[in-house]
């Protein structure tokens, strides 16, 4: 998919599927017409039916519609792009780090390999940074906000 | 009148002031550097609020969001690059001023004048104006309430710069977000899928911080990547303005001040809009038209004061009604619910101290905020050459802390990251963050109000017509949803012509 009108009928069935998803829960719930209160399932419910409805009217709109803006280059794939997915990576090596060694470490090396990916090329700059960072969420969260940070598995 | 002076009193507390002092300081520090928004600040710093005791966090965020929008100002003079939205207007005669005509001084100068003037401006009409809106609203019941929330999530359709259907889909995602948790009506568990984390409802600052803060730092890698940085080096030297440029544009700030002011009451608008209005009025008042766009003084006061008056006026519908303005205000709205302050008519009834500590909060926020942007020009300018490899991994790290430490949980960062990732990709589709939150926030509102009408009536829809007020809020809401489309399609039809 490289523009945003093919994107559209993505993100249109997307939504679609949470309006659907969203129906079939609610029917756990009751619904009770012109009886006051209408109950729990009945808001969620509706919201469910305007969403799918919303989504035929995005897919049938970006089908028919000839406006510049559908045809704005969307690719996944650019420098940048590819850049936001390393982070994203690195992101989840941060959630388990901080599961495992917890934040302080966590963050330390976090910061290291994302500067890394900034195009940071200076291993001195990267550790000084990181360094001085970690010591300055220690010093302003842990001791002066006195809020705790998640300690390391063995110290729980 | 003890009240009022109490209030004051206690903005003069030391924890109140410090909190004031550097929320306006940060708050200018993010308006400077160009791809951090006022949004993004606010949700940024909101976890540190928990840290502060009573009203000070509250006045840090206040701080903040008045700091951020004049904070736009200086990139916008100095790199031609506005720091946020709503100073995009400042860039047509600050730069000029400051860089062809080589006196940046002098453009700093008038445009710190215009934000303070025009943020004390709007402080005082909002005193003005608040109360008395509080107590017509106080007359409200749950069908005049149902359509105030949702008129107040109708303004999402104006959020969205892309696709109005987006923006609107956004805003249901949000309300659905909200269904999460223990039905207030009823006490059962909706959609938890049996976990305990669920109960009380998704953690709305997670939330907030993921969709503002980690997925617009991830936008900003993907834009700026392996492009240069514009810096400056200028040589600022006066900054405070001369009575002879004060006289000039006087006439300037107190028009653009009012239309700030007005424009910031109406949900759905903002400091953008009211700073391009300000300057075109300015423009088409002035004796001088041949200098705008060429360094003219009224080019930068009109959309400054335009901008920064629109801070306090978005606080008229946020305190009296409860409904936020725009998506700085649907955060500071959320800020305020989740240190337990519920804004709307009741608040003016029952904690008519916190209304005016916001009040002196905002006023004396606005006198710090020229303070230092008379005092601290050269460090500010230093700022906005911070390279975005050292900013980017620095607002990670705040997400990932600030989200811990709003309640010690780790499943809160991990519900954060998930967040700024599923915002990321909404970005890039062009859904609007603020219409997700602004949906969050005033949900339980609608659906309790809603079901709580139909049980005032026995089940009749009659009731949101039979009410003049409720009839008027929907109608209003059908305008607000209606109006871009028949905008957009007038001047189609226009362009055809």
């Amino acid at each position: 998919m490289k523009t945003m009108k093919a994107w559209n009928f993505f993100v249109s069935a997307i939504f679609i599927l949470l309006g659907v998803a969203v129906i079939a829960l609610s029917r756990e719930f009751p619904i009770e017409m012109g009886k006051g209160d209408p109950g729990s399932g009945f808001w969620p419910t509706v919201l469910g039916i305007i969403i799918i409805v919303l989504g035929l009217l995005l897919a049938m709109i970006s089908c028919i519609s000839k406006s510049d803006k559908l045809l704005i280059d969307l690719r996944m794939s650019s420098s940048g792009a590819k850049r936001v997915y390393w982070m994203l990576g690195l992101t989840v090596l941060f959630g388990v780090m901080m599961y495992v060694g917890g934040l302080l470490a966590a963050l330390f090396v976090f910061v290291y390999l994302s500067m890394g990916v900034m195009d940071v090329k200076s291993k001195r700059e990267r550790l000084l940074f990181s360094l001085v960072l970690v010591a300055s969420v220690y010093l302003i969260f842990q001791v002066i906000l006195k809020s705790p940070l998640p300690p390391p598995i063995f110290m729980r | 009148m003890e009240t009022v002076l109490a209030s004051l009193g206690t903005i003069f507390q030391l924890t109140n002031i410090i909190g004031l002092i550097f929320g306006t300081g940060v708050g200018i520090l993010i308006g400077a550097m160009p791809g951090l928004s006022v949004n993004m600040g606010i949700a940024l710093l909101f976890p540190l609020t928990f840290s502060f005791s009573g009203i000070s966090g509250i006045l840090m965020l206040i701080g903040i969001y008045i700091g951020a929008v004049y904070g736009g100002s200086i990139s916008a003079i100095l790199l031609n690059t506005p720091g946020t939205p709503a100073s995009a207007a400042t860039t047509l005669d600050g730069w000029p001023l400051a860089v062809k005509l080589k006196q940046p001084g002098r453009a700093l100068g008038i445009s710190t004048t215009a934000s303070v003037f025009g943020g004390i401006f709007s402080a005082i009409t909002l005193m003005l104006i608040s109360p008395i809106l509080a107590r017509f609203a106080l007359q409200f019941s749950k069908p005049e309430f149902f359509a105030l929330a949702i008129f107040g999530i109708s303004i999402i359709s104006s959020l969205s710069s892309g696709s109005m259907i987006k923006g609107i889909l956004g805003g249901l995602l949000g309300l659905l977000i909200a269904t999460i948790g223990i039905d207030a009506m009823s006490g059962q568990i909706r959609f938890t899928f049996n976990t305990i984390y669920l109960l009380g409802g998704v953690s709305f600052v997670p939330v907030l911080i993921g969709l503002f803060a980690f997925s617009q730092a991830l936008v900003t890698i993907e834009d700026t990547f392996g492009k240069p940085q514009d810096t400056i080096h200028l040589n600022i030297e006066r900054v405070l303005p001369t009575w002879k440029d004060f006289k000039k544009i006087f006439g300037t700030l107190i028009r653009s001040s009012i239309i700030g002011t007005f424009i910031g009451t109406v949900p759905g608008t903002g400091g953008d809009i009211s700073s391009f209005i300000a300057y075109d009025q300015a423009k088409k008042w002035s004796k001088y038209k041949e200098e705008f766009g060429n360094g003219a003084i009224e080019g930068i006061a009109a959309p400054e004061a335009g901008n920064n008056s629109v801070t306090g006026g978005a606080f008229i519908p946020m305190l009296t009604l409860g409904i936020p303005g725009d998506g700085a205000t649907a955060i500071l709205l959320g800020a305020l619910m989740v240190q337990g302050i519920t804004p709307g008519p009741l608040l003016f009834k029952e904690n008519i101290g916190t209304v005016y500590q916001i009040f002196f909060g905002l006023m004396i926020g606005n006198i710090l905020m020229g303070l230092f942007g008379f005092s601290l020009q050269k460090v500010f300018a230093k700022v906005v050459n911070i390279p975005n490899k050292i900013l980017v991994p620095l607002i990670f790290s705040l997400t990932f802390v600030g989200s811990y430490s709003y309640n010690n949980s780790m499943t809160d960062v991990f519900i954060m990251i998930g967040a700024g990732i599923a915002g990321y990709f909404l970005r890039k589709f062009e859904f609007s963050m603020s219409a997700i939150i602004i949906g969050i926030i005033l949900g339980k509102m609608a659906e309790t109000n809603f079901r709580g009408a139909l049980m005032m009536s026995d089940g009749s829809f009659s009731i949101f017509v039979l009410s003049p007020i409720s009839l008027a809020l929907l109608i209003a809401s059908l305008i607000s949803l209606v109006s871009p489309i028949i905008g957009s399609l007038l001047s189609k039809r226009k362009r055809k012509n």
